[in-house]
């Protein structure tokens, strides 16, 4: 590093010869994938709203305002499909940022004791609601709430002495899950033969006839959560140096790592919410991307954000058509999809190891 | 007293023993024509034993049996889903009485092992109802309470149908629940009352008996009428839901009705109030005809 | 500890520190000049690595002050630091698929603001110091599937594109064949020259310390037993004391340069001189 400045320049030259500059992300090639995955999604979503357990014409949904295609491509498919696209798009940008909290690439809402918790918390008010009558509008918030109150006591108990250690968040993280899914048992064996029905439906995810004000609350979540995630991008690269490494670079790790648990547990907590428990997005979506385009999560996150909604509204097209007219739980194609997923990255032996 | 001088006292003393003991812990044997203590897996088995005026000898009942009155002071010995082998036997029952279609088949073959004499029957269909009266009766010795009670039944649907015969035919939607849409599918006793009740179910075409169906496709089919249960937690008409999706016949014209579903969902001697009930909400003109009370609508 | 310079670009004085209330260190005192290379040695648990993390601020000392720069290091930001202090720890995470390139630009980062990319300067800044850790070939390659020596210049590598005024290094040659111990050191040598770079480097290899460095400190027990030039503190007399072993201390006959070798064996297979 004697060489004056002048030729600094030379070396950018160089750089760009030696065809580094594919080694690492520039804006142009950021604008360059989102660019094709947006066009990706866009297929995707034209596609599924164009199909479903009943033919619609396009067209005639468009300009029929009293038609039955209008009726039934408004009122139904295409609330569906947005909100299969933000729940896909919440859960694996929130899976890829969780994964960067805890350093392990196996991590996600699910594992993290989140939507356990937010599902008890959506039983819960089935339940009593019915009992006393109230509106169907209080299960997605007590859904909320209980997914963050889980959250708050993860947090508590896996914080040791002012630290939020990985490892020691992933045990308390399982631990609270095995909670959430032993009280659900417990729930579900209690109460009667009806309410069965509606428990599965919280526990396999579905995206039935979402409010407009669900999708609206689940998007504008969605947004504010991925932002901050984005604003620790460049964090969540350094954090996976290890935390001194990422110290001594200049991040306050402690406080990222509180910002990024803090907004990953309200966006699974939306996302449960309103949809129930859908696993495998949040650990499948971002170990593809991860693997296709690299781990720089800069890229990482927009990407999982737009892999995730086409991934989820696929999903949703396949739940919704092959046993047409009935539907199979949402949940049960991603868990389908999860199984030979890791079947695959174990025989791969993926360059994502767990612990180095 | 020496054992060995008193041995033939002493045998006879264990032997008395083992008979008391026998007869205490062994399952009561039945004389063949009245049973006496009676226990009930399900529901609409509880209220065909009610009818057949065997109440009386009824000891133990599944959760939900909650008609007739009488029956909800019984023991309730588990759930409709899993009955407790262990209460049941608690009961000392002569007879027990287990659904064929449900999951409790496996705890009355467990307790048939151990003894006790069990009848399994089914109610999918109206013919099983119908048999499982007839059977019911036979085993309790009512045979005739039993081909009394089968017949007042076969002629309330019967004559139902046939004031209904000149009615076109209305689509409908039955269901258990919008929260997940459980329907009414083919294959199930409820799927023929519809058509009794002169409807045609959109949900035929499903494969399975109880299909989770999609709203795309409710829609699509345009039912006329639409019955929702909301399992079972609440008897009034359902509004907020289906109001979001005005397009719907049913919607549109306020035929939206709940139901209690110890009345609908029971498979037994009221069969044909069901029927009644879901008549006048089908066909409310020709239900009124034949003096059929219409059930009150939701105006959403 | 004589100061090097009117104004070192690191002064710790004093400092006492520990873990869990148990004491590691005891009133060390040490610094560094600009253009300077000092070197910590001591046996295991002696509080090299303890000494190194207090002035890299990781941890805080119970009392002592330390300064760089000539302000308190407490009263530096975060990321102010950063853009000073370079620090090659031991640890080496690898959770994520990141490439030799990719880790090396992280280095840029505290001179980055939030949302910037790596502008062709910063590029570049990265690129030379993969070239001069050899590491060219390897840019596109992961790190994961270098072996712990290439990881270790990586890291290094990283360091140096902080562009940091002071470099902290922790055992910075372990795992690493001669050639490149010797490449490395070079390397150091050169940026305290060139760039004025102040060096504190953790060392197990008393040579090394010896051949490279301006000035060495002596630690046992937490405490300083000596510190100053390399000939006066890498004594027999001192490092028999130190390390509880007989030494020899000569000079090299190849480079001129103070050799440290022991000078008892129990059980070798050469028999010893007679």
């Amino acid at each position: 590093m004697t060489r004056p400045a002048a030729s600094l320049d030379h070396f950018a030259s160089e750089a760009a010869a030696d065809g580094l500059h594919r080694a690492h992300l520039t804006f142009a090639r950021l604008l360059a994938v989102l660019g094709i995955l947006t066009v990706i999604l866009l297929i995707v979503a034209v596609t599924a709203c164009a199909f479903g357990s009943v033919h619609v014409d396009l067209v005639r949904a468009f300009s029929d305002r009293a038609g039955a295609d209008h009726a039934i491509f408004f009122a139904a498919r295409l609330p569906r499909v947005l909100m299969a696209a933000i729940v896909g798009a919440v859960l694996a940008a929130s899976g890829a940022a969780l994964q960067a909290l805890v350093r392990n690439p196996l991590a996600e809402g699910g594992i993290l004791g989140i939507s356990g918790g937010g599902a008890f918390g959506a039983i819960v008010a089935l339940i009593v609601g019915a009992r006393l009558g109230a509106p169907e509008g209080i299960v997605p918030l007590c859904a909320f709430g209980a997914a963050l109150l889980s959250t708050v006591a993860v947090y508590r108990l896996a914080v040791v002495e002012g630290r939020l250690e990985p490892f020691t968040l992933l045990l308390v993280g399982v631990i609270f899950n095995s909670f959430w899914g032993a009280a659900i048992m417990i729930v579900n064996a209690t109460v009667n033969f009806y309410v069965v029905h509606s428990i599965l439906f919280w526990l396999m995810g579905s995206f039935e006839a979402p409010t407009w004000r669900e999708i609206a609350t689940a998007a504008g979540l969605g947004t504010l959560g991925f932002a901050a995630l984005m604003a620790h991008a460049r964090d969540m690269n350094l954090l996976s140096l290890g935390d001194e490494a990422a110290g001594e670079l200049g991040v306050d790790v402690d406080r990222v790592r509180r910002a990024i648990f803090l907004w990953t547990s309200i966006m699974i907590g939306a996302a449960v919410s309103v949809s129930g428990i859908i696993s495998f997005v949040g650990l499948i979506v971002p170990h593809v991307i991860r693997l296709a385009l690299g781990a720089d999560h800069r890229l990482l996150l927009p990407a999982a954000l737009l892999g995730g909604a086409a991934f989820m509204i696929a999903a949703d097209l396949l739940a919704r058509t092959i046993i047409a007219p009935a539907e199979l739980p949402v949940g049960a194609i991603t868990a389908l999809c999860g199984g030979p997923f890791f079947v695959y990255l174990l025989r791969r032996g993926s360059c994502g190891s767990l612990w180095s | 007293m020496a054992i060995g001088q008193n041995r033939p006292g002493a045998a006879l003393a264990l032997s008395a023993l083992a008979a008391i003991a026998a007869a205490t812990f062994a399952p009561a044997r039945a004389s063949a024509d009245q049973p006496r203590r009676i226990v009930s897996l399900a529901p609409a088995i509880t209220e065909t034993l009610f009818a057949l005026g065997a109440g009386p000898e009824v000891v133990g009942v599944a959760e939900l049996s909650d008609y007739p009155a009488e029956a909800r002071r019984l023991p309730i010995v588990g759930s409709f889903l899993t009955p407790n082998v262990e209460a049941v036997t608690g009961l000392r029952p002569t007879l027990v009485i287990g659904l064929g279609s449900s999951s409790n088949v496996r705890q009355v073959r467990a307790l048939e092992a151990i003894g006790y004499p069990t009848l399994i029957v089914n109610a999918d269909t109206l013919d099983d109802i119908r048999t499982m009266i007839l059977k019911v009766g036979e085993r309790t010795g009512r045979r005739h309470q039993a081909d009394e009670l089968a017949g007042t039944i076969q002629s309330h649907l019967d004559s139902v149908r046939a004031r209904l015969k000149g009615a076109a035919p209305r689509k409908v939607l039955m269901l258990v629940g919008h929260q997940p849409i459980v329907a009414v599918g083919p294959g199930t006793y409820l799927d023929e009352l519809l058509k009794c009740a002169g409807g045609i179910n959109i949900a035929d075409r499903a494969a399975q008996a109880w299909p989770r169906l999609s709203i795309e496709y409710i829609i699509a089919s345009a039912p006329e009428v639409i019955i929702d249960g909301q399992m079972g937690s609440d008897a009034s008409a359902p509004g907020g839901f289906w109001s979001r999706f005005p397009s719907i016949p049913a919607v549109r014209e306020h035929r939206i009705f709940g139901y209690r579903d110890d009345v609908m969902l029971h498979p037994g001697p009221r069969v044909w109030m069901a029927l009644e009930e879901l008549a006048a909400e089908i066909h409310p003109v020709e239900a009124g005809r034949i003096g059929l009370a219409v059930p009150a609508q939701h105006n959403p | 500890m004589s100061a090097s310079a009117d104004n070192p670009a690191l002064r710790a004085n004093r400092l006492a520190a520990g873990y869990d209330g148990r004491q590691v260190l005891r009133e060390v005192s040490i610094d560094a000049g600009f253009g300077e290379l000092v070197a910590i040695v001591g046996p295991n648990g002696a509080g090299k690595s303890t000494l190194l993390k207090l002035l890299a601020g990781t941890i805080a000392p119970w009392h002592g002050s330390i300064d760089l720069l000539g302000r308190p290091l407490a009263d530096y930001e975060r990321r102010a630091l950063a853009r000073i202090v370079a620090v090659v720890g031991q640890e080496n995470a690898t959770a994520f698929p990141f490439t030799v390139l990719e880790t090396v630009l992280m280095g840029r980062a505290p001179h980055l603001a939030r949302f910037s990319f790596e502008s062709p300067r910063d590029l570049a800044v990265a690129r030379a110091a993969l070239e001069r850790l050899g590491l060219l070939g390897l840019a596109g390659r992961y790190v994961q599937e270098l072996s712990g020596g290439e990881r270790k210049r990586v890291v290094i590598a990283r360091a140096l594109a902080q562009e940091p005024k002071i470099a902290l290094l922790d055992e910075p040659t372990a795992f690493l064949d001669m050639k490149h111990v010797a490449e490395i050191f070079a390397i150091l040598r050169e940026l305290c020259a060139a760039r004025r770079l102040a060096v504190i480097a953790t060392l197990h290899d008393l040579n090394a310390a010896a051949l490279y460095a301006d000035r060495v400190l002596l630690l046992k027990d937490g405490a300083a037993v000596a510190s100053g030039a390399p000939e006066q503190v890498l004594t027999a007399a001192n490092l028999r004391a130190v390390y509880d072993t007989e030494v020899y201390v000569g000079r090299n006959p190849a480079t001129g340069a103070l050799m440290v070798l022991p000078a008892a064996f129990s059980g070798s297979r050469s028999r010893s001189p007679a």
